[in-house]
């Protein structure tokens, strides 16, 4: 024979437990100890976040790399003598000079940040060679301790008498580990 | 972390279909109309503003039991930072609002104490700006310093947030609470010369995802009668 049991579904509570739960009215109470841990938990790994301020990893630059590489095989650096890399703005300042002549097949030489395009001229062997390249920038905070910084990115070319130049890469940033520069530019010969 | 707190959630709402609600059915009529409103402060916000001088801002909470245990969510704040940097300074202004559903899991509490999951959906317009210094080399023999102004005059973020959290009646209509959140899903718009730092409502934006938390304090306007049987209403 099934026992029926009659289930307190209006939720009251017996009459002898409710008279003697009347003094204690209390509001704050969590009875699953479980949910309290988890709370407390799960607070502590909010609050610790709030002091979170960035990380000063800084990568930016304003220095482009320039490769030589091989037309057939770009992954061929062909060493050249470059006697100079002038731009013509700001009364042809001298942004590479060759002091000792070496053949080298990487050149790095600074955009101008202060403008959104640099030109560049090549003076190497027997021949003069003009590059423009664009650029546009982007300010970036990376933290108070760190500061913000300017960021160079899609690089292009506006103007070019090489044979054939290649964009690999269109930000202009150093690698934080080893601080060498992007590889930027490939002028294919 | 955020696959877990799916998980979480997508575990709570199918139990939560399965659980065996225990409200009264409404008239059709009342059926979404809430039993009270609750209006709070963030008093965080609050303490921070006095306590810091980076940031000022206050933020307005509202709730209302929609639905048995789905409540409509709503904040509205104002966030202005100023930080000091090591080469200059960096500024942001604006107004936020969040809505969304909270879901109560402990519907049954006689004091109606709340603990609920929850999401929100948030949007900012705002303006920030930095001026800083800095020096590069042009070339070797020729290193310079630059002065920059650089500025975002109207961007705005949207973002998604999942929350948790607990309202608890402290005194009659008085209650307090704390939402932990979950922000993701960050997509911004009109950042060009400027990619911001802190944005109003959301934060700080060099992480995808970032956590917030709020502690307030809330009064309980009551709409309607509550016909929930109430055990300890003493």
């Amino acid at each position: 024979m099934r026992r029926k049991v009659t289930k307190n579904t209006t939720l009251r509570l017996p009459e002898s437990r409710r008279s003697r739960r009347r003094q204690e009215k209390v509001y704050l109470r969590t009875k699953n100890s479980l949910l309290r841990a988890f709370l407390f938990v799960g607070l502590c790994v909010l609050m610790s976040s709030c002091f979170d301020q960035g990380d000063c990893v800084f990568t930016n630059s304003n220095v482009v790399r320039f490769d030589f590489v091989n037309i057939r095989k770009p992954s061929t650096l062909i060493p050249v003598v470059v006697d100079s890399i002038i731009t013509p703005l700001d009364d042809a300042t001298i942004l590479y000079k060759d002091s000792v002549v070496t053949a080298s097949a990487t050149y790095l030489v600074s955009l101008d940040p202060t403008k959104n395009e640099t030109e560049f001229i090549f003076y190497w062997g027997n021949r003069v060679d003009t590059l423009v390249l664009t650029y546009t920038y982007q300010s970036k905070v990376l933290g108070p301790d760190c500061g913000t910084l300017p960021f160079y990115n899609d690089l292009s070319i506006k103007y070019n008498t090489f044979n054939t130049v290649l964009i690999p890469n269109p930000e202009v940033r150093v690698n934080f580990a080893t601080k060498l520069p992007n590889q930027n530019v490939q002028i294919l010969l | 972390m955020f696959r877990y707190f799916c998980s979480i959630i997508l575990l709570a709402v199918s139990l939560q279909l399965n659980a065996q609600d225990r409200i009264l059915n409404d008239s059709s009529r009342l059926k979404f109309l809430p039993t009270g409103i609750r209006i709070g402060t963030d008093l965080l916000s609050i303490g921070k503003s006095y306590r810091t001088d980076y940031f000022k801002g206050w933020e307005i909470n509202a709730d209302a039991d929609i639905f048995r245990r789905y409540y409509l969510t709503a904040d509205y704040g104002s966030w202005t930072t100023n930080y000091t940097l090591a080469n200059g300074s960096y500024s942001s202004d604006g107004r936020y609002f969040r809505v969304g559903v909270d879901v109560n899991f402990l519907l049954k509490d006689p004091e109606r104490n709340m603990f609920f999951l929850g999401f929100r959906r948030g949007h900012t317009n705002y303006t920030d700006q930095s001026d800083y210094s800095y020096t590069y080399a042009y070339t070797v023999d020729d290193v310079k310093t630059v002065n920059v102004h650089v500025s975002n005059p109207n961007p705005y973020a949207n973002w998604n947030e999942l929350t948790a959290g607990l309202r608890v009646r402290v005194w009659k209509f008085l209650w307090l609470g704390a939402t932990g959140r979950l922000k993701f899903s960050y997509s911004s718009h009109g950042q060009w010369d400027l990619k911001s730092y802190d944005v109003p409502g959301y934060g700080k934006t060099f992480k995808t995802n970032w956590w917030g938390i709020n502690y307030q304090i809330f009064v309980r306007i009551p709409v309607r009668e509550d016909k929930r049987p109430r055990p300890t209403e003493l």
